[in-house]
């Protein structure tokens, strides 16, 4: 570049340049990516995969995109025997991003369906527009903890509140009449997680060991706490006789491992977040020992499970999957079932799943799919596809098999005690025992 | 009264606050001399860390070899990072609102590109074996990697100093900073100085961010709060202002720790207050810095 050239003409041909460069970073990051190419408008399905692609959730987006299109290719590139194309969009942040690609997704390629979401904030904002258009989304992230009229909405994935809960009877039971520091981030979905474990553990009986016995909060705004020393030499004096926390990502890796560092030798309990994929693999050794909860870990022991390991493990370097590469993959599973399920007609009887057509559709065994490409029985709509997800029962998850709560069409699951210890090379969230089921 | 009755939790405390305070200025000083010389509010500072602390991630060995390439690597890229947001930014000059728009659509762009190579997942970068442990001070125990950082950040500050405030560079430098127009019709070459301190403040930047990566690690997002941090020391301690930038670095260092630790229910609006204490306190004394 050569700076002497100031010149009217060639700062507009920068600015020119500029915006050029821009649009073509923002189309690729918009751009589709299709697995099946048939044309036959009567046979494919169109699928909305909106996932955060770009901002602070860009790692969980990328899981989720990877956890469907595994299943997906499991399942042979169909959905009920349907032949999918499955179109990306970006979530951004979850509010204006997340709506005009929504909006694309449903108004401009008329996808059947969207999955994905990967907060809160993104189903809160589209939540008005599902209704409206009457397409569902199948939730595979965070969950807002109240939907009035979750007709529109079905998540794989679970309540915030529901992993602390989870653990709050048996951290009461451990501790005995020793107390628990409670310490978590300063923002709604920190205080969900915090509020699920300390709600139920006081019910028990127990009791927290922070200063007024309220729970601490470290700052979110105007950035992320990352320095934890002033807790945790405050965590070393209070003599309790467990910590229990939730951090994600870079703070919850800063979080292990100051604990380490200031020498903490009280027993960390955590929402399974704070050892859940790349924190657990940039922390490895530090976090030896932390006990956590959640509903899933790769180490459960069931069929499902170690298919889904295998498959993932050997597409990906031998890497472990984790908790968002397993909703997403369960949304794949929900879809199938519920695209069948809708082909088959909306008087059918109650879904009665067939036990091999999950690991492959031939045309044999998927009689309803090819009955409907004949135009003989349902329709398959938006409308007639959020009927038949009430009626598609039990997914043979990898973390165990789950239905839909009547409720709030969260998961009725099991949350599972892990330990993180080291397997081989590599560190994993063993699993010690199931703590309860909850869902609604 | 020993050492035993110096160490408790607000000593710790305030260590750490040293600790992070000294992170802070190395940061923060490349800026407010960027900001002061060069007068260009530059949002891809934080960028500059990130790359730094990417750079270590990516060379970190576990011994002093890595931790020596990463520092060596940081002075190329922070002279390249400086030297392109000059070029980047002098078609724009005396128009400083285009310059932080250009600066920060070179942030973003930087920020996906970190994203592409280095993933979107959190890093964590050990520090050399030999400084990677903790010592015990009394009953509480402290990171050799801390003590490490805050000596050599103590001669940072010193090198600096003598810099900016004894060599005959510093006074060309400071020269710009009270008057730029005297200073160029007296001579002075102010377009390479100008340049100059980009690339400088480049430099110190990435470096901040190969030292500071075992305590503030890289991923997303971290280029936006050391910028954030970075602006309010900028602007707290005046810009264009080291003896400003390093009280203002200090002081944030332990409203951080120490305040945290002494009003933990107010964490969250301690610093905003502070910054408006100061803020209001030198406009009335108009200390250290040059109003902007």
């Amino acid at each position: 570049m050569t700076p002497q050239q100031t010149t009217g003409r060639s700062r507009r041909r920068r600015a020119v340049a500029i915006a050029v460069a821009t649009l073509l970073l923002t189309v690729s990051g918009c751009s589709g990516s299709s697995l099946g190419d048939s044309d036959a408008s009567g046979e494919e399905i169109r699928i909305g995969l909106i996932v955060p692609k770009s901002g602070p959730y860009k790692a969980i987006g990328d899981d989720q995109a990877a956890g469907f299109r595994l299943a997906l290719d499991k399942l042979g590139g169909k959905l009920g025997g349907r032949p999918v194309t499955v179109i990306e969009a970006d979530e951004g942040e979850g509010k204006a991003t997340a709506l005009a690609s929504a909006r694309k997704l449903i108004e401009q390629d008329k996808v059947l369906a969207l999955v994905g979401g990967g907060t809160a904030d993104t189903v809160q904002t589209l939540y008005p527009l599902l209704k409206e258009s009457g397409v569902p989304l199948i939730g595979t992230g965070g969950r807002p903890s109240t939907v009035e009229d979750p007709t529109y909405l079905w998540s794989t994935s679970w309540l915030s509140q529901e992993t602390g809960a989870s653990i709050a009877g048996y951290l009461r039971q451990k501790v005995g009449e020793g107390r628990v520091w409670v310490i978590g981030p300063d923002y709604i979905g920190g205080r969900d997680q915090i509020g699920g474990f300390v709600d139920p553990f006081r019910k028990a009986g127990g009791k927290l060991a922070n200063p007024g016995g309220e729970p601490t909060w470290t700052p979110w705004a105007p950035a992320p706490t990352t320095e934890f020393s002033p807790y945790l030499t405050k965590i070393k004096e209070s003599g309790a006789a467990a910590v229990y926390t939730f951090y994600a990502g870079a703070s919850a890796v800063e979080f292990v491992k100051q604990y380490r560092q200031y020498g903490v030798d009280v027993p960390l309990y955590a929402s399974g977040f704070l050892t859940e994929g790349p924190s657990l693999a940039a922390l490895g050794p530090a976090a030896e020992g932390i006990y956590t909860a959640l509903n899933y870990s790769t180490t459960l022991d069931n069929a499902a499970n170690r298919d889904f390991v295998r498959r993932y493990t050997a597409a990906n370097d031998g890497k472990l999957p984790n908790l968002y590469h397993v909703c997403a993959w369960d949304a794949a599973l929900v879809l199938d079932k519920a695209i069948a399920e809708a082909l088959a007609g909306p008087d059918a009887p109650a879904a009665s799943p067939v036990p091999g057509s999950s690991t492959a559709v031939s045309p044999a065994t998927s009689s309803s799919a090819s009955a409907a490409a004949g135009g003989a029985s349902g329709e398959l709509t938006g409308q007639s596809l959020t009927a038949a997800l009430s009626r598609v029962g039990s997914i043979d998850s990898p973390r165990g098999a789950w239905q839909f709560g009547p409720k709030n069409h969260t998961p009725v699951q099991a949350y599972y005690l892990r330990e993180v210890a080291q397997d081989g090379q590599v560190w994993v969230n063993r699993t010690m025992q199931t703590l309860t089921t909850l869902g609604s | 009264m020993g050492l035993a009755g110096l160490v408790n939790p607000y000593t710790i405390t305030a260590l750490d606050g040293v600790a992070y305070g000294l992170l802070l200025f190395t940061i923060a000083a490349g800026l407010t001399l960027i900001v002061g010389v060069a007068g260009v509010l530059s949002m891809a500072h934080g960028t500059l860390y990130l790359a730094g602390a990417y750079l270590a991630w990516y060379l970190a060995d576990g011994g002093w070899a890595g931790l020596a390439l990463a520092l060596a690597g940081a002075v190329v890229v922070g002279a390249f990072g400086g030297a392109g947001l000059a070029a980047a930014v002098r078609p724009l000059t005396d128009r400083p609102l285009d310059q932080v728009l250009a600066t920060l659509g070179v942030a973003y762009i930087a920020a996906d590109q970190f994203s592409t190579v280095f993933g979107a997942e959190p890093r964590s970068v050990d520090p050399p074996r030999a400084l990677a442990g903790s010592v015990s001070l009394g009953d509480y125990q402290y990171p050799v990697y801390r003590l490490g950082f805050i000596a050599v950040g103590v001669l940072l500050v010193v090198g600096l100093f003598w810099f900016v405030e004894r060599s005959r560079v510093g006074a060309v430098v400071r020269a710009v900073v009270a008057d730029p127009g005297m200073a160029a019709a007296s001579g002075l070459r102010t377009g390479l100085v100008r340049t100059g301190v980009l690339v400088g403040g480049g430099v110190l930047a990435v470096t901040a961010g190969v030292l500071g990566a075992p305590v503030i690690g890289p991923s997303p997002g971290v280029d936006t709060t050391i910028l954030v941090y970075s602006l309010i020391v900028c602007v707290v301690g005046g810009l264009g202002s080291i003896r400003g930038a390093l009280l203002a670095a200090l002081g944030v260092g332990q409203i951080l720790t120490l305040g945290v630790a002494l009003v933990p229910g107010a964490a969250a609006f301690l610093l905003a207050a502070a910054m408006l204490a100061a803020l209001t306190i030198r406009q009335r004394t108009a200390l250290p810095g040059r109003p902007a």
